[in-house]
């Protein structure tokens, strides 16, 4: 048996299969048909915008980009004339005259063992 | 659009359903596969032009397929576990399932009809590729870039499931002559 003798005993057979099918069955089919196609209602007819109006999703798209590249101008632009930020400049600060001052270090470092050595009382080496 | 989306899905219902039935071994579970690829393409594709209605469907129809054959072999792997009795349908030769011969028989249709069972029992027993293949190629007369649109492959994928699947059909009705 070759090939083409094969194809049409398919079809055969499998035509003489869909003529077989009992009158429920084709009934059930039906209902099943009427069911689906009464699906396509106002949903397909919304969905159906795009496949009607092909130009839409391109115009839409490069409206996109273009908002969201404005946006990043904007952004970018007012970042550019911020200001950069000041410290406040406090002349009695304390710390000021310190750091103005020629003071050791290490003095800074140990500033409470100082404040508390000047504070002590001084009791002659006695304890 | 409607009236012309009835027309096409009756056109194609009862091939469908036996495509299903040779997967599924069931009419009911056939049945549902069918109604289930009606609805799907009816929501998603109706709006498509006319001409690509036929692939779209049956590919719609192939992955119907497909989803059944997966939710079935999670409920055996549950009754399995569950140890349930497995064997529920299993024992059930296909061959029963398909529709009466129709009439009185003669002797000479009694072989051609011996030769029917014979071809829808290979055919069942092909992978599902070559399956699909064969079907959409040879019974739905779809041609090369339909049928890889359908089945989702390349035009050399069609013919090569083609191929395998007839050879495979004629191989078994050549050993059971």
């Amino acid at each position: 048996m070759t090939h083409e003798e094969t194809e049409p005993l398919v079809t055969t057979t499998l035509e003489a299969e869909v003529a077989a099918l009992d009158a429920s069955t084709i009934s059930r089919l039906q209902r099943a048909r009427h069911a689906a196609v009464a699906e396509v209602g106002p949903r397909g007819s919304r969905r159906g915008f795009l496949a009607e109006n092909p130009w839409a999703l391109p115009i839409g798209a490069i409206a996109g980009f273009a908002v969201i590249a404005s946006a990043l101008l904007v952004v970018l632009h007012s970042s550019d004339s911020i200001e950069p930020a000041t410290v406040a400049y406090d002349e009695t600060s304390p710390w000021l005259e310190i750091a103005e001052a020629d003071v050791d270090l290490d003095l800074l470092e140990d500033l409470e063992f100082y404040h508390w050595l000047e504070i002590a009382p001084v009791d002659g080496g006695s304890s | 659009m409607k009236l012309a989306l009835d027309r096409f899905l009756a056109n194609v219902e009862r091939r469908a359903l036996i495509m299903a039935e040779l997967s599924t071994n069931s009419r009911d579970d056939a049945m549902d596969v069918v109604q289930e690829a009606m609805f799907a393409f009816a929501r998603k594709y109706a709006n498509k032009p006319e001409e690509e209605w036929r692939p779209l469907f049956y590919r719609v129809l192939q992955n119907k397929m497909r989803d059944w054959g997966r939710r079935t072999k999670l409920r055996k792997r549950w009754r399995i576990w569950l140890q349930e009795d497995a064997s529920d349908g299993a024992g059930i030769d296909p061959i029963q399932l398909l529709a009466d011969p129709r009439g009185e028989l003669p002797e000479d249709t009694l072989d051609n009809q011996a030769a029917m069972r014979r071809v829808l029992r290979t055919i069942k027993t092909l992978p599902t590729r070559q399956r699909e293949a064969l079907l959409l190629r040879v019974w739905e007369g779809m041609d090369v870039a339909e049928t890889a649109k359908a089945m989702g492959c390349t035009s050399g994928s069609v013919k090569t499931h083609l191929f395998r699947g007839l050879s495979k059909l004629r191989e078994t009705l050549d050993i059971e002559r």
